[in-house]
């Protein structure tokens, strides 16, 4: 069991909707940018500029200009009260400002009080408030816990995101000299040396190196993980996590041997070792685009005809929503597939095509369920038909697996639960309110594990895989019980040359 | 800037509307029509005030109804029959014109504020031959 | 009186068209940079028309999450869209419009009569809620009660008028089309008209706004088409220009 200087709430066998606390969680501050590089990297002023309140006011301006969403959303909440009780991080943590609305408010509070008539004339009636230091704070604690996952948006009648308005606020206090350690850190690390975990070009090969020699030992073949393979068919973008660390490693793994089975070359890049793409969380779109020119230099560069994009949940979204935009057209690549596409579509057609050779029994030992991430189930498709994000993935493990059950109806799909790392939160200076916001997908976990017998959960992101690596313990289960879903498929896939365990594994290879 | 323009382009249509719906046809400020008994009469001749009446005639025939089917009593004032005899004008050969046909008493008005009128549908429309 | 109400419709009429077409304009001219639509998305363009549809008349997303609240604001507004359509009679020449939206205007009078009540009931529902719900309460500054409380005024001193103390609607009428006439001196049509010229004097400036605005938000009015066809705005086209 992990230690905590917190209270660690506990399970309950529902999450009930909490009475409004104030200021519960207005002592967490995720750590700010100490070393000035980390913001003048990414384009931002070193440290807080001294006419901040001038500065933040203009950026605003600025952004709510340059975002029909941004303008949309402050104008258009009518106070409702729909989306209260929506986010994981206010229902564990009571705290008001913790609401998407009461969210949204700390900055439309200021958007009305300089920028629309009834907040000059009238602030105390339509709730105006002067930009203050405790506001600024206020936006800094507060727009650094939420993770961006649009649940909130799922429920609200006009669609209101507070994602956006989070990117907007984040996009201000870097604009003045705010930001925040780890995200900015992370950006400095990939534009320097291109992915998040700061991997050098010689470490990620070593990794993939051990990776080949241990498929030689377990199997007998020689399944490659090539790097910077000029001409390969398939660019594969994924977290740098795959490289080196449980359970993503595995996953990587699993995309090997279907790459292999498939047989269709492939190639992973140096420059473009990392799917993630952290410019998306500060809402930076100069950022955002640098981090993901990269992929298109790479797939220029390696002559690839295809990319395709490993198991990440906003790496997702910004591969299949922005990457077109950011990073377009992609016209120099194969018309016959989507760009990108993701390795569960990819593995999903090979599965479809009956190209894999499957043993389900392989996963007997565990029964699984499925976490959607709240970036693919709210901001991304998979497949032609909208839903494709929550069945495709599905089809995967069920074709690899054969005890699969999902968890309660109201906490999956389009209304899935944060992990509660997301959004740039994966940082152990926000433990507090990652394991808070844990809580609404631990308790469906738990029920789906006392009523169903669930002993793992699989899930297709990075930040999901390693959040709730952190805070299962916190819950008391194990940190193993979450996998990635590549390494199910990994695990059943029998490949054609394997070395036999049995004597009719030959016959079953005949296609 | 362009907010400007686009202000004035705004301004330039708003004002052409409204000329345009001060064009729309008038309407007189009696509603009585020519040829009915009450176009021979001065204003207090009416049941009632015409404020009152314009108000709350059909409040008053429905008492009058009530009175008159629960009760029996048909010593109201407000009887529709006698509206009809007094409000129905008569054509050019001198017959009865029915108060709800277009333009008449009864229409003008149950039109111009989009309101079906049922009392007809069982009620005489014209006077009574006396 | 008549004076002093006719300019104040000017007025409000005004704001209301003006203030209304600005924030239109605004919301249209600003740029969508990115494909955001919140997913499973249509992929058509039907599709977005269809979902729109879904959002206007039956509040999708409303019932998708709170049953209570979905209840009485659709309650509320489809009240009020039957009780404007009704209103209708008072601002239209018979002859001006095609017989058949006449007869339709007829028809809905006795509906639109007792929608009065379902809005005033849908409201009061709102109201109830906006107090007793401890998130709500703490997300509801001053003009939030009084929007609602200003509409329930509206359909109440309506009701008065349509079910106790009649006014003369023929006059209205002729008031409201520009054919002279007086307003009548009633107080419920005094207190009606002039919630009514406020409620057009905020509606560009308060979170009524959310009428234009559903029409405009970029998570519900987009097509979920993002690697069929490259979305950039010229600000972003600019960015890549100038980078390259
Ligand atoms: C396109 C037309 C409209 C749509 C789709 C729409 C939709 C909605 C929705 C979904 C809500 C949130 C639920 C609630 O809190 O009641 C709402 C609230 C509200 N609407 Fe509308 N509306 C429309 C037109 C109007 C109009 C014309 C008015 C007023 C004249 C109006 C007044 C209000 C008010 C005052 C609220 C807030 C209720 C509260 O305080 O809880 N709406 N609207
Ligand atoms: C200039 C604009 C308006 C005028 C001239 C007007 C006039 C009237 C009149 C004369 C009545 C009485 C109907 C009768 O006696 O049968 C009435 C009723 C009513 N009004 Fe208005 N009104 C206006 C705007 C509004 C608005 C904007 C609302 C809603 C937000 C509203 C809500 C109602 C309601 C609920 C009733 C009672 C139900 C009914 O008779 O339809 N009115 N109005
Ligand atoms: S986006 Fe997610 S984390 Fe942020 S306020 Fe909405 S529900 Fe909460
Ligand atoms: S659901 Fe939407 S309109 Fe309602 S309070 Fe939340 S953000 Fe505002």
């Amino acid at each position: 069991m992990a230690k905590a200087e917190f209270d660690v709430p506990e399970l309950q066998e529902y999450v009930d909707v909490p009475e409004v606390e104030e200021g519960t969680m207005a002592h967490v501050k995720s750590f700010v940018v100490t070393k000035p590089e980390h913001n003048t990297d990414l384009g931002f002023p070193g440290e807080l500029v001294e006419d901040w309140h001038d500065k933040a006011l203009e950026k605003l301006d600025d952004l709510r200009g340059r975002y029909r969403s941004l303008q949309v959303f402050l104008d258009a909440c009518v106070k409702c009260g729909s989306c209260t009780d929506k986010c994981q991080y206010f229902l564990s943590t009571k705290d008001p400002k913790n609401m998407p609305v009461g969210r949204q408010d700390l900055l439309r509070k200021v958007y009305r009080r300089y920028f629309t008539f009834a907040g000059k004339y009238f602030p105390k009636l339509v709730g105006a408030e002067d930009l203050t230091r405790e506001t600024l704070d206020d936006w800094y604690n507060y727009y650094h816990q939420c993770s961006q996952c649009r649940r909130c948006s799922v429920f609200c009648p006009y669609g209101i995101d507070t994602a956006e308005i989070s990117m907007a606020a984040r996009e201000i206090l870097d604009s003045i000299g705010y930001g925040q350690k780890y995200c900015n850190e992370i950006i400095a690390k990939v534009h320097k040396i291109g992915n998040n975990l700061g991997l050098p070009g010689p470490a990620i090969e070593n990794t993939l190196e051990g990776l080949e020699e241990d498929m030689v030992d377990d199997f007998g073949v020689e399944v490659k993980f090539p790097l910077d393979v000029k001409g390969a068919e398939v660019l594969l973008v994924t977290p740098s996590a795959d490289f080196f660390v449980e359970p993503h490693v595995d996953g990587l793994i699993g995309y090997g041997k279907v790459f292999h089975e498939a047989g269709i070359s492939w190639t992973m890049s140096t420059t473009a070792s990392e799917a993630g793409n952290f410019g998306m969380f500060i809402g930076s779109y100069e950022n955002m685009r640098r981090v993901a020119l990269r992929v298109r230099e790479a797939a220029l560069e390696l002559g690839v005809k295809r990319i395709v994009f490993g198991e990440c949940g906003h790496a997702w979204r910004v591969a299949y929503a922005f990457l077109n935009t950011l990073a377009g057209p992609f016209d120099f690549l194969d018309p016959d597939y989507p760009v990108p596409q993701h390795i569960c579509e990819f593995t999903d057609d090979l599965i479809k095509e009956g190209r894999l050779n499957l043993d389900k029994s392989q996963n007997d030992d565990m029964v699984l369920t499925f976490h959607d991430s709240c970036n693919v189930a709210r901001a991304t498709r998979m497949g032609d038909k909208p839903g494709g994000q929550f069945e495709i993935p599905r089809n995967v493990i069920k074709a690899v697996c054969n005890n699969y059950v999902d968890m309660h109806q109201d906490t999956i799909g389009e209304k899935t639960f944060c992990c509660g790392g997301g959004g740039g939160l994966l940082t152990d200076d926000l433990m507090e309110t990652r394991v808070n916001g844990a809580v609404p997908r631990m308790t469906a976990l738990q029920n789906a594990m006392n009523e169903k017998g669930v002993t793992h959960m699989a899930a297709i992101c990075a930040i999901c895989k390693s959040q709730f690596t952190k805070v299962l313990p916190y819950f008391g289960m194990e940190m193993d019980q979450i996998v990635s879903v590549h390494q199910l498929v990994g695990n059943a896939l029998i490949l054609t040359t394997q070395k036999s365990e049995g004597d009719d594994e030959e016959q079953e290879n005949d296609d | 800037m362009h907010r400007l323009i686009d202000l004035k382009r705004v301004a330039v249509m708003m004002v052409a509307s409204v000329l345009l719906s001060f064009a729309t046809a008038a309407i007189s400020d009696s509603t009585v029509v020519e040829g009915s008994k009450a176009a021979g009469m001065d204003k207090g001749g009416c049941v009632a005030p015409q404020m009152d009446m314009r108000r709350n005639h059909m409040e008053y025939l429905k008492h009058q109804r009530d009175e008159v089917v629960h009760k029996g009593d048909r010593s109201s004032k407000f009887a529709l029959a006698e509206c009809v005899n007094c409000h129905a004008s008569k054509d050019k050969k001198g017959h009865p014109v029915p108060v709800n046909a277009k333009d008449q008493f009864c229409d003008s008005c149950h039109d111009y504020a989009a309101v079906n009128i049922t009392c007809f549908q069982c009620h005489r429309k014209v006077p009574e031959e006396k | 009186m008549s004076f002093f109400f006719a300019l104040l419709f000017i007025l409000a009429s005004l704001v209301f068209v003006v203030g209304l077409t600005l924030k239109i304009i605004q919301y249209a001219k600003t740029p969508v940079p990115l494909k955001i639509v919140t997913t499973p998305a249509p992929v058509t363009k039907s599709g977005v028309v269809l979902r729109m549809f879904r959002e206007v008349v039956f509040f999708e997303s409303l019932f998708k999450s709170t049953k209570w609240t979905w209840i009485f604001s659709w309650v509320f507004h489809m009240a009020l869209l039957l009780v404007l359509i009704r209103h209708l009679r008072y601002f239209i020449e018979p002859d001006a419009v095609p017989a058949v939206v006449w007869t339709l205007i007829e028809l809905v009078q006795p509906f639109g009569m007792y929608a009065g009540f379902g809005m005033v009931l849908g409201l009061v529902g709102l109201f109830l809620r906006r107090v007793l719900v401890d998130r709500v309460r703490y997300i509801s500054a001053p003009s939030d009660y009084l929007m609602l409380l200003m509409l329930g005024f509206i359909g109440f001193s309506g009701l008065m008028m349509t079910f106790v103390v009649h006014t003369d609607i023929v006059a209205i009428k002729q008031f409201f089309t520009f054919n002279g006439g007086q307003l009548p001196a009633d107080f419920p049509l005094i207190i009606h008209l002039s919630l009514v010229a406020l409620l057009m004097l905020i509606f560009p400036f308060s979170k009524l706004l959310h009428v234009p605005g559903i029409f405009f938000s970029p998570t519900r009015n987009q097509v979920d088409n993002p690697r069929e066809k490259r979305h950039i705005v010229p600000w972003a086209k600019a960015l890549e220009e100038e980078q390259n």
